[in-house]
């Protein structure tokens, strides 16, 4: 019998945020946590089993914004200052509490610290290089994702999905020297058609809701375990319920256990001003700043009464949670074989900032997961490109369209907080479909143009804004965000429309949105 | 992070995760403290539309206004708002279920609250025994026949509430209210359109004038109606809100033509936008059509009423009402259900003090001859035997519940099989623990809500429900079927038992997981306290009420449907033809003027979900506009809004799978914008086999979701559908297709409230005999005079328009 395969997808996306009007800017922290906490600890994890040889196979997700923050000058330079200051953070508290759990804390944050900088220094800085690396290895896939992470059902035109895609697709080619076989939907936001535009751009296979597929017609016979064939011939993942309950279920879920650093009290909100702000920026505000003394402690128990983290003790419990995940995914190997004619797939997605930034412990409990894989024989650790290139009939279906947000639906994006943003959306995309078809043809700074308000629009389409405005977590940023590129847009449009532009306006929101150099703007046609 | 859903270390405590975030730094403290949320679901941000309550105190005594008030009830602040409630029945005067239960309870908590509010109920001599004021005022309805009622008014009303009686012994001193040993008073329908026209009057005499006119159910279903069109009450009931209550949608209170003559109510109510539906008379449907505001007595029932099973008829009207339509749950009377006090039970307890139920489950098996088994649980269902009820489930599940080693005891009375299904169980199952007792007994039904570890309420429909919230207020833990009000109230985990099917494995395996939760006694108890411990007092549900009240009065009324002209029957009679109704717009008319150009014209679709759209649009031309939405297949169009302004944005219910393209109509009847299309998705699994469907597949094939805002690709999907084409001066036009006109091409033609009508063809429409049915409700569509073919085309949605029954002209 062939063994199942276990698809880990781990998707990384982070809004393009880079402030360089301010010397420091709270919302870039988003970015350095996610690199110090997730990013590093997970990639460089994976090169030390690619280095060991161990037999592994997992999908990553990078998202254009992502990939061109981590390609950026400014932000690199702004990412090495803040390992520096919680180095030399964790390197005092160390000394201060020498031989205590605090001191055990403040040590592995210091030795993170030393890490990640001895990563910095062996990619040269470059943090997708080890990804090309791990790809040219094969074991791991880099999977794509559309332009600015913008949510495509709530598009109003064909032309603005096509875009957002081939923006996405197109930028992946440049960053790690292959066209995407295959592309994440922000949010697995689904719509009826979206399949035809990925066809149209070459993308074999994509990831979807669980919905998608449990409420696709014809129903599929192997339900989620096996992707699907859409009518445009490209193949749909869809996430498995159970491998996302023990990951992510508030209550069932491992990041629970009492073992398990606290991720909500940060030592930058506690200590004494005095004794941070040699380590703060020079604004001198409290923030959080990565190094965590407390433990989940148990589910009900106030912040104010959590007990200290121990970090031995938290990573054996990675360890055997490591193991109990990799058992019932064999017993799930094992359940569902007995009924399939094929090797079920089961497809597991998560944020990856799930790994290390929510969940400290993740990184290490991930590594274990992939070294006890590779020695079960029921089930393997795979790729979804390795599980599209095997010999496989796909059943055919039309996925439903859904997300992976509430209710699979699109509620968390467009609700009574976020209706003023879509008229005005939908006006830029046709405002855009308007210009292009109009001076789509010309060149120099015309064509300049055309292409700062393709990033402009691609910008605001972002779905990362209407979910902070949602969710309440940072809604001013998020509006704030959306009226900047909207209002940039229309400025613009208005200067390109009455033959006024300026290469000076231009440049100055060029250099503010470096990103999509080449950006191709006959999508929008 | 701005990211998706955290999963947190420490499950959810947001109050406590939430850090205050430095000053200034806003953004990313905050965005990291992000309230942990199962990724999953994330959670949605609920908008609570209803503002918070906040109830004047009483202060001033209510100033001797001009209305008599024999008795003097609770003293009303100066400013108190009047709300007259009006409905057929009330708790303790005469009663017969749940809307009586409602109409005696909330008027006392809403006055408590500062709404004014008082009861207008019809004076039931057989059943009202207490002593009533001489009349107040006194009618004489111009009816068919002409007939005098009197107003009286409670002497000593109770819970305070001012109550007027209408007198008519004729129609109102009868052994029943509804019904009596021969079955339902044929002349019921006549008896209420009395009653409200009565209402109606009353209502312009009192002081202060009504601000809002409370109905309930179909016996005051005419009163929103009436109090919107010409008539005697018209200036003086002008700024009155109406708001209805829907307790039952299964009476309709539905009667032919004949009682618009009988009552001489306004003609104009003969119209599908009305109370005509299908040449039946429907108050109900009145109330749906015209109340500012429909309440239900749960959301999830709200909910199921919008669907197509459960709409009986109106679902289409029901939907149509978007957020108009709300479900707000029912309370119970929590003095007179207190197990710390209660004189029924053989011993008192309370969440504080739970130990006193063992005695009453022990005192329970003493008297229905159990064996007592404290070391086992014991269950029960106390209800009507009625299907509905699900008691068969119960029956069905038998013995694999007395296989759990479980108690199993039946309260009730009703259907005669049921009751000897029953009969035949206790006696094959009764040495293993299965009791049964074929009665209504009150206070036997309190012994065992005190007694019961577990109450089973397997009902198929439940718009409310009662019995859990007893069971909870008395510590039986609810194990119930997931439906209506039962959903809303129970939840798994928190305070009983959910099984979301209703068969007998589903109620099995709910009680099964409920017994392991009762092997383990801290946790049952844990359970029992919680339940104990909710608030599902009156004064409680009468928050939102409260809310929906002030909500109503800040908002317009809602402006109805501009009656047509009316050619009485009399004068159609002399002029030798039916009865006919003639349209403002007829064709003879000067020409509108030309409509605005629809290129500056914004207008979008956007799904949110399986169950709703969302609308915006911006036109240029000057409003108010008519939001006209097309539903597909089921062919379902309906005006989902009017009086909208040139820019506005719009919440639509909609049902799962189904294609929606909605227009903008001004008041010339002018199509000036057409949205785009789109498709809500399934909301549960397809069932086995189910293939993609064919339109479906043709409408991605052909773009009708992109771009298409002349309509031109819907049509080619959904073959009656006219396309819109612009004219030269800007406005828009239909252009019908080749085939099927006016019929959809899959799926029975329904109608605007979604019943299927018999099949007309276009060519057989266009030849119809002035009364035949129409084939599509098209009478939303009116649209800009054609020309050549198109107008002949057009007037066969002329005649597709035609109310049934009426020829009317165009």
């Amino acid at each position: 019998m062939m063994p199942a395969k276990l698809c880990l997808v781990l998707h990384a996306h982070l809004p393009f945020v880079r402030h360089p009007e301010h010397e420091d800017f709270l919302e870039e922290d988003w970015l350095f946590e996610a690199i110090t906490e997730s990013y590093v600890p997970v990639w460089s994890r994976l090169v030390k089993l690619a280095d060991e040889g161990i037999r592994f196979g997992i999908t990553l997700t990078i998202s254009p914004t992502l990939a061109a923050m981590l390609d950026d000058v400014l932000l690199r330079k702004r990412l090495h200052r803040y390992v520096e200051r919680l180095l030399r953070l964790s390197e005092t508290q160390a000394q201060v509490h020498s031989l205590s759990l605090q001191g055990d804390t403040a040590r592995q944050v210091l030795h993170r610290c030393q890490e990640t900088l001895t990563f910095l220094a062996r990619w040269k800085d470059d943090l997708l290089a080890p990804l090309r690396h791990l790809q040219s290895l094969g074991c791991v896939e880099i999977a794509g994702c559309n332009g600015t992470h913008g949510l495509l059902p709530l598009m109003s035109s064909e032309a603005a999905r096509r875009a957002q895609i081939r923006a996405g697709v197109d930028a992946h080619a440049r960053n790690f020297g292959r066209r995407p076989r295959g592309l994440w939907l922000a949010e697995c936001g689904f719509d009826n058609g979206i399949d035809e535009l990925l066809a149209e751009a070459d993308v074999q296979f994509f990831f979807v809701d669980a919905a998608a597929i449990e409420r696709g017609r014809p129903p599929s016979p192997f339900g989620l375990f096996s992707p699907v064939k859409t009518g445009s011939g490209v193949a749909a993942f869809a996430r498995d319920h159970e491998t996302g309950r023990q990951v992510w279920s508030g209550d069932q879920g491992y990041p629970g256990d009492p073992a398990y650093r606290e991720f909500h009290r940060d030592f930058g909100h506690e200590a004494k001003l005095e004794d941070i702000a040699p380590f703060l920026p020079p604004d001198g505000r409290r923030r959080p700043m990565g190094l965590k003394y407390y433990r989940v402690t148990g589910r009900d128990v106030p912040l104010h009464e959590k007990q200290l983290y121990d970090p031995a003790a938290a990573l054996a419990r990675a360890r055997v949670h490591a193991a109990d995940f990799v058992v019932n995914r064999q017993r799930q190997a094992q359940a569902l074989s007995a009924s399939m004619a094929e090797a079920p797939v089961i497809t597991a997605c998560y944020d990856a900032e799930l790994f290390g930034h929510w969940w400290y412990e993740g990184p290490a409990f991930l590594e274990e997961v992939l070294r006890l894989l590779a020695r079960t024989p029921e089930i393997q650790s795979a790729t979804t490109a390795s599980v599209m290139d095997e010999d496989r009939t796909l059943p055919h279906q039309n996925v439903a369209p859904s997300t992976w947000g509430a209710e699979s639906s699109n509620k968390v994006w467009l609700n009574p907080d976020t209706t003023w943003v879509y008229p005005e959306l939908h006006k830029a995309e046709a405002r855009m479909q308007t210009l292009v078809r109009r001076f789509g043809n010309e060149d120099g700074i015309t064509a300049r143009a055309l292409r700062q308000l393709g990033r402009e629009l691609l910008l605001a389409q972002s779905s990362d804004w209407t979910f902070l405005i949602t969710l309440g977590t940072a809604p001013e940023y998020g509006r704030a965000r959306l009226r900047e590129h909207l209002e940039a847009f229309a400025r613009l449009a208005h200067a390109l429309e009455t033959d006024s532009l300026r290469d000076g306006d231009l440049i100055a929101r060029e250099t503010r949105t470096p990103l999509f150099p080449d950006l191709d703007v006959t999508a929008w046609t | 992070m701005p990211k998706k859903q955290a999963p947190s270390p420490t499950p959810p405590a947001p109050a406590s995760q939430t850090r205050t975030p430095p000053p200034g730094q806003a953004g990313a403290a905050a965005t990291i403290a992000s309230p942990p949320v199962a990724m999953s679901s994330p959670a949605t941000a609920q908008v609570n539309q209803a503002p918070q309550a906040k109830a004047p105190t009483p202060s001033a005594p209510q100033p001797k206004a001009s209305t008599p008030a024999p008795a003097a009830p609770v003293a009303m602040p100066a400013n108190a708002k009047l709300v007259l409630w009006v409905a057929s029945e009330a708790v303790p005067l005469a009663s017969t279920g749940g809307l009586g239960d409602v109409v005696g309870a909330l008027p006392g908590v809403l006055r408590d609250m500062g709404w004014d509010v008082r009861l207008c109920l019809p004076y039931y001599r057989h059943q009202i025994k207490q002593p009533v004021s001489a009349p107040l005022f006194h009618f004489d309805l111009p009816l068919a026949e002409p007939l005098a009622v009197d107003v009286r008014q409670l002497i000593n009303p109770p819970a305070g509430v001012p109550t007027y009686l209408i007198d008519c012994p004729m129609l109102f001193d009868r052994v029943g209210l509804y019904v009596d040993g021969n079955g339902p008073f044929v002349d019921n329908p006549f008896r209420f359109g009395v009653f409200q026209l009565a209402a109606q009057r009353l209502a312009a005499r009192l002081e202060p004038t009504p601000a809002i006119i409370h109905s309930h159910d179909w016996h005051a279903a005419l009163l929103p109606a009436l109090v919107r069109l010409p008539g005697p009450t018209h200036e003086k009931l002008a700024n009155v809100r109406t708001l209805f209550t829907i307790h039952n949608l299964q009476y309709q209170g539905d009667s032919d033509r004949g009682i618009i003559e009988a009552l001489r109510l306004p003609p104009q109510l003969w119209d599908p936008n009305w109370a005509e539906h299908f040449d039946r008379f429907i108050p109900l449907k009145a109330a749906l059509m015209t109340a500012d505001r429909i309440t239900t007595v749960s959301p999830t029932y709200a909910e199921e009423l919008r669907s197509q099973e459960r709409g009986m008829g109106l679902d289409g009207v029901i939907r149509s009402r978007g957020t108009d339509m709300r479900g707000l749950l029912n309370g119970i009377d929590e003095v007179s259900w207190n197990p710390a006090v209660d004189p029924a039970l053989a011993a008192h307890f309370s969440a504080a003090e739970v130990q006193g139920r063992a005695a009453c489950t022990k005192a329970l098996r003493a008297e229905l001859g159990l064996p007592d088994r404290p070391d086992r649980p014991l269950i029960g269902f106390i209800g009507r035997l009625v299907g509905d009820k699900g008691v068969d489930l119960i029956l069905d599940a038998l013995p694999e519940l007395l296989d759990l080693d479980v108690q199993v005891v039946v309260l009730g009375s009703g259907d005669a099989a049921l009751e000897a299904r029953l009969r035949a169980a206790e006696a094959a199952y009764g040495p293993r623990g299965f009791r049964t007792v074929i009665k209504f007994d009150a206070k036997l039904a309190r012994r065992m809500y005190a007694a019961f570890d577990m109450l089973l309420v397997p009902s198929r429909l439940e718009p409310c429900g009662l019995v859990q919230l007893y069971a909870l207020r008395y510590g039986a833990v609810p194990v119930v079927h997931g439906v209506g009000g039962l959903r809303d109230t129970v939840r798994e985990d928190e305070n009983g038992f959910v099984f979301n099917e209703p068969s007998a494995v589903a109620l099995t395996d709910a009680v099964t997981r409920a017994v392991r939760v009762w092997d383990d006694q801290i946790a049952w108890t844990a359970l029992q306290v919680k339940g104990l411990r909710q608030d599902w007092s009156w004064k409680n549900a009468a928050v939102p009420y409260d809310a929906l009240y002030r909500e109503v009065l800040n908002t317009p009324i809602r402006r109805s449907f501009t009656p047509a002209v009316v050619v009485t029957e009399a004068a159609a009679a002399r002029a030798g033809t039916e009865a006919t109704v003639t349209d403002s717009k007829a064709p003879s008319a000067a020409p509108p003027p030309p409509a605005p150009r629809a290129e500056t014209t914004a207008f979008r679709l956007m799904v949110q979900g399986p169950r709703s759209l969302f609308a915006y649009w911006s036109a240029e031309a000057q409003g108010p506009f008519d939001l006209v939405v097309e539903e597909r297949p089921s062919g379902v169009m309906y005006t989902a809004a009017a009086d909208l302004p040139a820019k506005g944005e719009r919440w639509l219910g909609a049902l799962p799978d189904q294609a929606y393209r909605a227009f903008l109509r001004d008041r010339a009847g002018r199509v000036v914008a057409l949205s785009n299309a789109v498709v809500t998705p399934l909301q549960d699994p397809p069932p086995p086999a189910a293939e993609h469907p064919e339109w479906l597949e043709a409408a991605v094939e052909v773009g009708v979701f992109n771009e298409d805002g002349e309509g031109r690709r819907w049509s080619a999907v959904f073959k009656g559908a006219p396309a819109w084409t612009k004219t030269k001066d800007g406005s828009v036009e239909p252009s019908w297709p080749e085939d099927g006109h006016g019929v959809p091409a899959t799926g029975p033609v329904l109608d605007g409230v979604g019943r299927p009508v018999p099949h007309v063809g276009a060519s057989e429409a266009l030849h119809a005999p002035a009364h035949s049915k129409r084939d599509i409700n098209l009478s939303n569509v009116s649209m800009h005079p054609p020309e050549g073919h198109s107008a002949a085309l057009a007037s066969s949605a002329g005649v597709a328009r035609l109310g049934s029954g009426s020829g009317r002209t165009r």
